[in-house]
């Protein structure tokens, strides 16, 4: 019988396709939260706040991978900007915990949010993703190149050398004890924005619960920062949110948020360029877009 | 290789009769010099897997055989092989049986199933015992025995990791585990 999940390899990109046709059909949008139906059910206590739902449409399945869904709170009316670093902090902790589940079946571990209908969402209860899957995915092979061939050269770790080269640049939008956040000279979207660990840490299971609850805090500073420009005008931005990890120590974890908005009212498109050629073009000056968003970060901080 | 304090936790188990063989093997390779193989294996290719491993990490391997009923007719899956081995600094510093994760919360042995569900549960319970899956193998018995014995052309020493690569493109097993992404056609 043919896998529900299967691995395609393109010969000619050199990379694999998750072929997943069962989720053709999937439900979008229901009148009915299915992640409301947990706590209806019983399938989590009346104490807890942020758990893990299985994927019911999953795009992979073991031993190709394993979906899960990660609900971020119990009230579906909040969205993730009106949650407190408290909040969000547990919501760090279970990404800590799942990652150490995953790691250890799977190469690659892919713990994401794509929030906003514009791109896709089809849940408001607040929540994000997570694979387990046993193909590095290709960008993240990519940058696993680079600090290979960097470390081998004894350059050391190319992250921790773009970190210190934007640190109190004009491209630094946030920063507190334990992460800082960029919005990079080679960002794709206009607003894209790096949040990188200030010491080298491979992945989310040795991050200290300080480390966490600061990641906690300037995920929820730059989002809110997005919500604030122009005057909310952008609000709320949709993006794309995924911690970028690996097992490897002279790797380096970093959270890349692809925030969609270009302009109040217009959005950033992957279009031909970007999606056929993988070429990117940035029609704004990334400086200026970090100032912005820096200011807008400063002035709800305020 | 083996850790000069090589530990079996639990020699009293009944997997573990199966896996002593494996183990004589591995302290022969061990023990002997670099020129000496067994059935496609030496002690150079095996190190240079372990010395790549990260550290600590657990190697898992299950072998399923299909066994008769007393009437000839009912098949049954029965795991014939279910060892976890603790790897740290790339030597293998203990062995034990699956019925040694019933520590870590894992079901009877008698009760595993050669499905997906229990393979991950097996993995949960190393991890929470030892240390992450580098590299879980489960597979049936002949594909087992058919890659244990592979030599290479006259005897020599055999590509095994690419072997085994071979088998799971082509569903012969299944390989799971933190050090598994680099298999491409």
């Amino acid at each position: 019988m043919e896998p529900a999940t299967k691995l395609t390899w393109n010969p000619i990109l050199r990379q694999y396709l998750v072929n997943a046709p069962q989720r053709m059909n999937r439900r979008e949008g229901s009148a009915a939260c299915p992640f409301c139906a947990d706590i209806v059910n019983g399938k989590v206590g009346p104490e807890t706040q942020v758990w893990l739902h299985p994927n019911d449409f999953p795009p992979l399945v073991a031993p190709v991978g394993e979906a899960y869904v990660v609900i971020y709170n119990r009230d579906h009316n909040r969205t993730f900007t009106e949650l407190t670093v408290d909040e969000v902090d547990a919501v760090t902790h279970l990404w800590r915990d799942l990652y150490r589940d995953l790691a250890s079946r799977y190469p690659a571990v892919m713990i994401f949010e794509n929030s906003g209908e514009a791109i896709g969402q089809t849940q408001h209860h607040p929540h994000g993703q997570a694979f387990g899957v046993s193909v590095i995915p290709p960008l993240l092979e990519r940058e696993l190149e680079t600090v290979l061939k960097d470390h081998s050269e004894g350059k050391g770790c190319p992250f921790c050398r773009a970190r210190e080269e934007m640190t109190n640049s004009d491209y630094q939008v946030a920063a507190n004890t334990t992460w800082q956040a960029f919005l990079p000279p080679y960002a794709r979207y206009p607003y894209e924005t790096h949040l990188y660990p200030r010491r080298h840490v491979p992945n989310l299971s040795l991050m200290q619960d300080h480390g966490l609850h600061d990641l906690a805090d300037i995920l929820l500073a730059v989002v809110r920062g997005y919500n604030a420009l122009y005057d909310g005008a952008m609000a709320p931005m949709p993006y794309l949110l995924g911690i970028h990890q690996l097992a490897d120590e002279r790797f380096h974890l970093h959270v890349e948020i692809l925030a969609i908005g270009r302009a109040p009212g217009k959005l950033k498109y992957a279009a031909s360029s970007e999606s056929i050629w993988g070429l990117w073009t940035n029609d704004s000056n990334p400086a200026q877009k970090a100032r912005e968003l820096r200011e807008a970060i400063a002035k709800i901080a305020v | 290789m083996l850790a000069n304090e090589l530990v079996v936790l639990d020699a009293d188990s009944r997997l573990w009769q199966a896996a002593r063989s494996l183990l004589n093997a591995a302290l022969r390779l061990d023990q002997s010099d670099d020129a000496y193989s067994w059935h496609g294996w030496d002690k150079l290719q095996i190190n240079s897997f372990l010395k790549n491993l990260p550290s600590p990490c657990s190697l898992v391997v299950g072998v399923w055989k299909t066994v008769l009923a007393q009437d000839g007719e009912v098949e049954r899956e029965e795991l014939a092989l279910g060892i976890v081995c603790a790897v740290v600094e790339g030597e293998v510093h203990s062995i034990c049986t699956f019925e040694a994760l019933a520590a870590a919360g894992l079901k009877s042995v008698k009760e595993l199933e050669p499905g997906i569900d229990d393979a991950v549960e097996i993995m949960r319970a190393a991890r929470k015992l030892f240390a992450p899956v580098a590299w879980a193998l489960f597979i049936e018995k002949p594909a087992w025995d058919e890659w244990l014995f592979a030599g290479g052309d006259d005897g020599a020493v055999a590509n095994k990791g690419e072997l085994l690569a071979s088998y799971a493109r082509q569903g012969r097993c299944v390989l799971m585990g933190s050090q598994t992404g680099h298999h491409h056609p």
